[in-house]
């Protein structure tokens, strides 16, 4: 026998799901299937669309944005470079805080330009301080997470012990994120399937919107590599996520800001509201077409530290 | 290919409730794979959100890539990561279309969790260290009986690099030690409380 034949002798011999389990799983099956025809039924925004649709029928439509007139592609290299330059330049133009009523290419362009000029270069110290309150739990209670550079980290409620942890972006990691938008967008494309940010049938570009609402907070990204999020997210296919500027809208902790929302795959919308003067992303929010909260943070604070509290 | 998932599939899109065929054919397989690889009690969530994404998802099954299982092979590994990664979270950090149970305090877990660090300690001392991607190789095509090309659709990687994980995995193997465990059926005795 060869190794595998070896090695599936030791399979663990499971017993098949109780009737319970089965009768319980296939009601929770069909009560998902009622809810998602009756919100189908009800023309939510949102609901499926009747007929089957073909995986990224769009990919690779980019949105003109500075020449009119121009080809796609000649038009989304121009406003890359465009963008690009802006960033370089410290914010050419000025510090104008967000438009409430551009679009979210614009809102993304500029919350770039003001994250190059006005985010805290990375601190130096070992320790990943973040404060946040989480909105997944009830009652949404607030966290201290301290984060190692091996990508170990102790989290609890403030007050409360810490709990040991893992899976975050390691120290490394985060040093060797790239700058320019083409190469960061690569490397998060694969530091996202590494951290498991993604789910099967969603596209890819979720998961990286994910890793981009764990690296803006992160006291040890750089400004200028923040930015780059920035211009990544910008050059997302922003017509087939939906993506939109809802103007100004507050956190869960009453901060005014400029959110922009996403609609990634049908059934969650992905909302992340930002600090119209400095671009600082305050919080990410995903709710269910109808409104209800699933889920997200808000951001309160973020510094690094030599130790992590006993 | 299983000609009949693919038309129950394509059918659903318009007439959701044909989906529970899908489930009537399959929940046990999935539920099966799971219990081997997180325990039952975990496999009895996990398995209704296996298809519960599947549901949602079935418009992007595409029914000329082939069989329905390796597609749901997939989603099972890809909810087994997430609900890890959860597990070793403290707090949910990532809003899901789909919530995760993490109100159970992580203590809870733990009479899961020591039979998962055993799993992984046999399956360490056997292959040495494993990535997740090649964990799930390894138990889709040993356990699963997933033919080469059944795992490349399930793990959604060529088949290429199937044969090269595995080829990897078997030159590997401490074969003295599968003789001795497949002689005595039992795992390596290690001791508890070690780190996999």
């Amino acid at each position: 026998m060869n190794v595998f034949d070896r090695f599936r002798a030791l399979r663990p011999s499971t017993p098949p799901p109780t009737s319970d389990v089965v009768q319980r799983s296939r009601e929770q099956l069909m009560q998902t299937i009622i809810e998602s025809t009756t919100t189908a039924q009800a023309g939510h925004p949102g609901e499926a669309p009747a007929a089957p649709t073909r995986r990224r029928a769009r990919a690779g439509r980019r949105r003109p944005v500075l020449a009119i007139g121009l080809g796609a592609g000649a038009a989304a290299a121009l406003a890359a470079f465009a963008f690009f330059a802006l960033v370089l330049a410290g914010g050419g133009g000025g510090l104008a805080p967000l438009p409430a009523q551009a679009s979210a290419q614009t809102v993304l362009h500029d919350a770039g330009r003001l994250t190059a000029a006005t985010a805290a270069a990375p601190g130096s110290k070992p320790i990943r301080h973040l404060r946040f309150r989480n909105l997944t739990d009830a009652g949404a209670p607030v966290y201290d997470l301290y984060v190692r550079p091996d990508g170990s980290a102790l989290v609890g409620r403030v007050g409360e012990p810490l709990t040991a942890t893992d899976g975050y972006l390691t120290q490394a990691q985060i040093a060797s994120l790239p700058d320019r938008p083409d190469a960061l967008r690569q490397r998060m494309l694969t530091l996202s399937g590494q951290l498991g940010l993604g789910q099967p049938g969603e596209r890819p570009e979720r998961a990286l919107y994910r890793l981009a609402g764990e690296l803006l907070p992160d006291p040890g990204v750089a400004p200028k590599v923040k930015a780059a999020v920035f211009a990544v997210l910008s050059r997302l296919d922003l017509d087939a996520i939906r993506a939109r500027n809802l103007g100004h809208r507050r956190d869960a902790q009453g901060r005014d800001g400029i959110a922009l929302q996403f609609a990634f795959d049908e059934g969650a919308v992905d909302r992340m509201i930002l600090d119209e003067r400095t671009g600082r992303l305050l919080s990410t929010v995903t709710t269910l077409p109808d409104g209800a909260r699933l889920g997200g943070q808000v951001h309160l604070a973020a510094d690094t530290r030599a130790s992590i509290p006993r | 290919m299983d000609l009949d998932d693919s038309l129950i599939i394509r059918r659903s899109v318009t007439d959701p409730p044909l989906f529970a065929a899908i489930f009537d054919r399959h929940f046990g397989r999935i539920h099966r794979y799971l219990a081997r690889r997180a325990g039952t009690e975990a496999a009895d969530d996990l398995a209704a959100e296996v298809f519960a994404v599947a549901f949602a998802r079935r418009e992007r099954f595409d029914s000329e890539r082939g069989e329905m299982l390796p597609w749901l092979y997939g989603i099972a590994s890809n909810v087994l990561l997430a609900d890890g990664r959860a597990r070793r979270r403290a707090v949910a950090l990532l809003p899901r279309a789909w919530q995760p149970d993490l109100t159970a305090p992580f203590e809870e877990r733990a009479g899961e969790a020591i039979d998962a660090r055993r799993q992984a300690r046999t399956l360490k001392a056997l292959f040495g260290r494993l990535s997740e991607a090649e964990i799930s190789t390894l138990l889709l095509y040993a356990w699963e009986e997933l033919t080469y090309e059944q795992v490349a659709e399930a793990l959604e990687v060529p088949v290429g690099t199937v044969r090269s994980r595995l080829n990897r995995i078997r030159r590997k193997a401490d074969e003295p030690l599968l003789d001795q465990l497949t002689s005595t059926g039992c795992p390596p005795d290690e001791p508890e409380g070690e780190r996999p």
